[in-house]
């Protein structure tokens, strides 16, 4: 569908600390944390809560700075965000003023993009909303807008895709439902997904490599667990030993911290 | 795809809109009970004062104050006093709604700014204005400058504590999603800031007209040479309660119109609000 090439996401000893306050010692969130996301690679963090998955995420998308180490897409430094990355919010965080037409529009609208209303057409099919282009956020239900906000990044034609546990506030059944569709909606883009999830099946599920972090403060990788499963995958693939012994894994790696 | 059905079926209830038939029938109820309140008051006031439960001398009756209303707008002074007093209101708070407006963002975007100019908000906006007259009145004269000042001062103050909340209280999620998109400050002004503003901006002009038209008829009370509060003074001084009332009336009227105003601007401005309550 886009025209745009994948690109790699790298972060290289990457250290993050919230300031103290009154100047006094801050807190580190992030200890030393150094992993890549490949160019078309599906990426899942998983970690104990509190570990700070968000943290790395909001570094990443250059909502946040370092205090250590780079993050680099390609070879250039985040510094502060731009149009090769989108993020799709943990919770929906759409323009309630909006309706969904003009709320996934927004992104291009904001870079005065000609296409910007054809273009949101475009995803907001590709999302499965068409036919609710004007309706306002607070009439869709909660797996509607995480649709809406993922039209809204993918409109924007992100070379990477930033996800903050974007269906931790939905129901199970809406939950895997929004799993699958993400999967179909990103193997016609092929985009590097950075996804963030506390969830260990949905990470399995959806990830060619999965990041296991330790419990924070101080947070450090325990290890990077590559899923070869076959694609396209399916719901069925999470009764299957081989899918549960992965889950199993991730799960003592979590729980030892 | 099991979700595509599912969605369609919770599209039919989002698009047939039902809560409109029911918004229509309730102000009409509404409308009909608060009229027969207003009938009743005024039934009761007339009958007491002819049966003259009340002095009719002082309390006037609600018949005479009608009379008097027809004669003060065709052999009295009525419409140059409601110009004066309009000329005032008006120039008055279209200064507060403007100097506020801007006010308010500039202090609700700049922190720095906001704290450079608290205390002196603060203070002016705990001092009682009215005690403010009579030295507007040494300062601008009798005429309409020192009822334009004290409207002014009057109405700046809630319009420019509402607009800062408004923007102090914005979404921070929203900050970030404009932000991840490179909003520039003017894009995120605009796009952000200035719509989930807007319920307070017509909060604090609701208020800035209340307080507006106190300012211009105690502003008129204690000095002045023509509008509405000089008539209320006058014609209680000449046991006229009947014109007071008058006067008094038009000056209340004006304030329910343009609060009535300024609610059917915020519902064409907030048709994306979700409808609670009332």
């Amino acid at each position: 569908m886009g025209v745009t090439t994948s690109r790699r996401l790298v972060f290289d000893g990457v250290g993050i600390a919230y300031p103290g306050r009154d100047g006094g010692p801050g807190f580190r969130a992030i200890d030393d944390v150094s992993f890549s996301v490949e160019p078309n690679e599906f990426c899942c963090v998983v970690g104990p809560s509190g570990c700070g998955k968000s943290t790395l995420l909001k570094a990443a998308a250059g909502l946040l700075p370092v205090t250590e180490g780079r993050i680099l897409v390609d070879d250039r430094e985040v510094v502060e965000p731009d149009t090769d990355r989108a993020v799709v919010f943990q919770s929906a965080s759409l323009l309630p003023w909006r309706t969904v037409l003009h709320n996934v529009a927004y992104g291009l609208e904001l870079r005065r993009r000609r296409d910007a209303i054809p273009r949101a057409r475009e995803m907001i099919e590709l999302v499965g909303l068409a036919g609710f282009e004007h309706n306002y956020p607070h009439e869709l239900s909660g797996g509607m807008q995480q649709r809406v906000n993922l039209a809204r990044a993918l409109a924007a034609d992100p070379q990477l895709l930033l996800m903050d546990e974007p269906f931790a506030a939905l129901d199970a059944q809406t939950r895997e439902v929004m799993q699958e569709e993400l999967l179909r909606v990103w193997s016609e883009m092929r985009k590097a997904v950075l996804f963030i999830t506390h969830q260990i099946d949905e990470a399995v599920f959806l990830a060619d490599k999965v990041v296991v972090l330790s419990k924070g403060p101080g947070t450090v990788i325990r290890e990077v667990v590559h899923v070869g499963f076959a694609r396209p995958r399916d719901e069925r693939m999470k009764r299957t030993p081989d899918f549960l012994e992965v889950v199993d894994r991730i799960w003592h790696l979590i729980r030892n911290g | 795809m099991t979700t595509i059905t599912k969605d369609a079926g919770a599209r039919a209830s989002v698009t047939s809109n039902p809560p409109r038939r029911f918004r229509r029938f309730r102000p009409r109820r509404s409308f009909w009970l608060g009229s027969l309140g207003v009938v009743l008051l005024l039934a009761v006031w007339e009958v007491a004062s002819r049966a003259e439960w009340i002095n009719p001398s002082i309390w006037s009756r609600p018949t005479d104050i009608a009379v008097a209303a027809v004669e003060y707008f065709t052999t009295g002074n009525g419409w140059s006093d409601v110009r004066v007093s309009g000329a005032e209101f008006l120039y008055g708070f279209l200064l507060a709604a403007v100097f506020g407006l801007v006010a308010g963002y500039a202090i609700g975007w700049w922190r720095w700014l906001d704290e450079l100019t608290e205390p002196i908000v603060n203070f002016a906006n705990a001092s009682p204005r009215i005690a403010l007259v009579p030295i507007l009145i040494t300062m601008f004269g009798i005429g309409i400058a020192s009822k334009v000042a004290v409207v002014f001062l009057a109405a700046v103050f809630p319009i420019l504590l509402n607009v800062r909340a408004g923007v102090r209280t914005v979404d921070r999620s929203l900050v970030e999603v404009a932000q991840s998109f490179k909003a520039t400050n003017l894009q995120m002004l605009r796009t952000v800031f200035v719509p989930a503003s807007i319920p307070s901006v017509i909060t604090g002009m609701r208020l800035g007209i209340g307080q507006g038209l106190v300012g211009m008829v105690v502003g008129e009370l204690i000095a002045s040479t023509a509008g509405l509060g000089f008539v209320i003074n006058t014609a209680a001084n000449q046991f006229r309660p009947d014109l007071a009332f008058v006067a008094l009336f038009l000056v209340s009227g004006t304030g329910v119109l343009l609060s009535s105003v300024l609610k059917a601007v915020e519902r064409r401005l907030d048709r994306w609000r979700p409808p609670v309550g009332a």
